[in-house]
């Protein structure tokens, strides 16, 4: 079966664009110009079934956000290939780019930034399809509008109103409703549920997984919050730094993480449970700049197992089977890992 | 018995707006001992950092305290003169607040900023108000403390940003600290860190904190007792693992069931229908029943009171969640 997205090598770099003046220092006595460039992701790949949900974490500036806009071709990619249900669409331009978002919608963190306050919900959610199908079909376009806005669970003669007559989780029913209007295959959902209160977040969250259910819907689902993906995620993949670092299937992941780096971030996660499951794993220091990348290995400045090998050689992702795989040295030298 | 060392008596913190009046804290009452970290949690709306502010008297018009008592150390702060206040916050009464960026100022340097403190709260010389602060920088795991004295806000990361409030807050010794999201804009193994720092600088005190915030897996981790309201009420209140583990108020057990549990996972999480309502325009009875699988008749018409439940918790509720149950839904 084609995959509904395939990601392959994906890089994205970005050119801070400062002055001379701003990128010039001194060392040793003379001036040499700062390196500008930050490597926000570099070489991710990855694929999704239909009707799968695959989740990306990791803090911020992992790239985790980056991944999903240059996927959504927000962003030009710098290096690798997108394919959405096998078409390559990595070269595309804005017009090639329309018949494929029909196939593939996004959906935002913020729900008070992401909709346009001047323009009416039915609007709002109608100009994806509009797009497509081009402004003789508006009565169609309304139709189907106010159906989705009652399957998303608002009052269609709530239509008429503007976005900030609705809460926060009912401007991110808006936003689901408008990336629906298109009947996509792929969703790819950008920290949908962060900016919502705990109770609001879960109704989303169970939205979402019931629209899965009921369209065959993919989602790349971007959060860094890891009850919300152990929820929602059928497989996950963990980034550091641009890099993955890690993916496995849901279960797999939480039982048995391999990656010094997953290990942290689960031991981290605070749980309203009386005991921990997992041992402490407390990382020292913060995630290094993205401006001037570690050599070898991305996690090795914070790494507590790191040796003199994840210097010099920047470890690749690995199968180790059961859909798990791991970058990392750890694996062929295990007696060095001490927990 | 040991006394309180903050006992808040019926507080009420409105706000006249030209839209109504919002009713943001509305007849709160708790104790606080001295060494404990109790836990302020909730929602939106609910009412947490009004009741932070008003400790601290930092609520300005057209929000007003309208009633109550908050008893510290057994002087009424709701009634206290400004530049009263201003003797105990920072000395007596330390403040943590969200966003480190905006609660340090970014146009003086750290060490003038924490210099400050002690100036104004201590009678040490130069030298030693110098020593302690670096003293205090160390113990909040920032190395080369006498150096990163010198040093402006923007030059730390978000992280060591918050250290240095944290250093602030606890520069004068203060016997309560009121932490206000302190985490939430922190990445997770930032948060883990700067968690167990001020957990260990609270004990190491001996001082009390008050934890705001909106995420219970932080308060279950942190805190000796936890409050939950909503819209502006009490609703529960009790020993951390009691009201976690059997919940006895509907919306405590909602909220709980809401949070996606790695180690129990359900197809559907138990969402609490609807949103929180107009705290302007609030229902009569239980603000809680319209959105409550329990609610009947007698919650349209009287405001249950705070009684007290097995587990020796508190809660508002006519109905109680039995211990046995585990969802929201009515059995």
């Amino acid at each position: 079966m084609t995959p509904m997205l395939e990601v392959e090598g994906l890089e994205q770099r970005f050119q801070l664009n400062k002055g001379l003046l701003d990128r010039i220092t001194f060392r040793g006595g003379r001036p040499r110009l700062r390196n500008t460039t930050v490597h926000a992701v570099n070489g991710v790949s990855f694929a999704i079934a239909p009707g799968e949900v695959l989740a990306l974490v990791g803090e911020s500036g992992c790239g985790k956000s980056t991944v999903a806009k240059t996927i959504a071709r927000i962003y030009e990619p710098t290096g690798g290939r997108i394919r959405i249900e096998g078409e390559d669409v990595s070269a595309y331009g804005p017009r090639q780019m329309l018949p494929v978002r029909a196939k593939m919608q996004m959906i935002f963190q913020d729900p008070f930034a992401s909709l346009n306050p001047r323009q009416k919900v039915r609007d709002i959610v109608a100009e994806p399809l509009l797009q497509q199908l081009g402004p003789s079909r508006r009565a169609e376009v309304r139709e189907r509008t106010a159906a989705l806005l009652a399957r998303v669970g608002l009052n269609p003669e709530q239509a008429g109103r503007y976005p900030h007559q609705f809460s926060g989780g009912q401007r991110q029913r808006i936003g689901i409703a408008r990336a629906l209007s298109v009947n996509p295959g792929l969703i790819i959902a950008d920290e949908p549920v962060s900016a919502l209160d705990v109770s609001i977040q879960a109704q989303i969250l169970n939205l979402m997984l019931d629209l899965r259910d009921e369209f065959g819907l993919a989602y790349l689902f971007i959060s860094h919050d890891l009850s919300v993906v152990h929820h929602i995620a059928d497989r996950i993949g963990v980034m550091y730094l641009g890099f993955m670092v890690e993916t496995a299937p849901r279960d797999r992941l939480f039982a048995m993480p391999r990656h010094p780096y997953t290990r942290a971030l689960l031991s981290a996660a605070p749980t309203i449970e009386p005991q921990r499951k997992t041992a402490e794993m407390e990382l020292a220091g913060e995630v290094p700049s993205a401006l001037s990348l570690p050599s070898g290995c991305c996690f090795r400045t914070r790494c507590p197992f790191a040796w003199d090998r994840c210097a010099i050689e920047r470890p690749a992702l690995r199968d180790l089977g059961g859909g798990q795989s791991v970058a990392c040295h750890l694996i062929d030298e295990p007696q060095r890992d001490r927990m | 018995m040991t006394a309180p060392l903050l006992s808040v008596r019926g507080l009420r913190t409105w706000f006249h707006t030209f839209a109504g009046t919002v009713k943001a804290v509305n007849g709160v009452s708790f104790d606080l001992m001295p060494g404990e970290v109790m836990g302020l949690v909730g929602e939106s709306g609910g009412g947490k950092s009004v009741v932070g502010f008003s400790i601290l008297g930092l609520i300005d018009p057209p929000g007003k305290i309208e009633g109550g008592q908050i008893l510290f150390d057994g002087r009424d702060l709701a009634q206290l003169p400004e530049d009263a206040l201003r003797r105990i916050r920072g000395r007596e009464i330390g403040m943590v607040f969200q966003d480190p960026m905006t609660s340090l100022n970014p146009v003086q340097t750290i060490g003038h900023q924490m210099d400050e403190v002690l100036r104004l709260h201590t009678k040490l010389d130069a030298r030693a108000r110098r020593a302690r602060c670096i003293e205090m920088l160390e113990s909040v795991g920032i190395s080369q403390a006498a150096d990163r004295l010198r040093s402006y806000p923007h030059q730390f990361s978000g992280g060591m940003r918050q250290r240095v409030v944290i250093a602030i807050a606890m520069l004068a010794r203060p016997r309560l600290i009121i932490a206000d999201e302190p985490t939430t804009a922190l990445d997770v193994t930032i948060q883990s860190q700067i968690l167990k720092l001020m957990r260990r600088q609270i004990a190491e005190e001996g001082a009390s904190m008050i934890l705001v915030t909106h995420d219970l897996a932080v308060v279950a981790e942190m805190v000796d007792k936890i409050t939950v309201l909503y819209c502006g009420k009490v609703v529960e209140t009790g020993p951390v693992r009691e009201v976690i583990d059997t919940p006895a108020h509907p919306y405590t057990r909602g909220l709980i069931d809401s949070i996606p549990n790695p180690a129990h996972r359900m197809p559907r999480l138990n969402q609490i229908p609807g949103t929180v309502p107009d705290v302007r325009n609030l229902p009569a009875g239980c603000s809680f029943r319209d959105r409550c699988p329990r609610a009947q008749a007698i919650c349209a018409e009287t405001e249950p009171p705070l009684t007290p439940q097995r587990g020796g918790q508190h809660a508002a509720c006519h109905f109680p969640v039995p211990a046995t149950q585990t969802t929201g839904e009515p059995a």
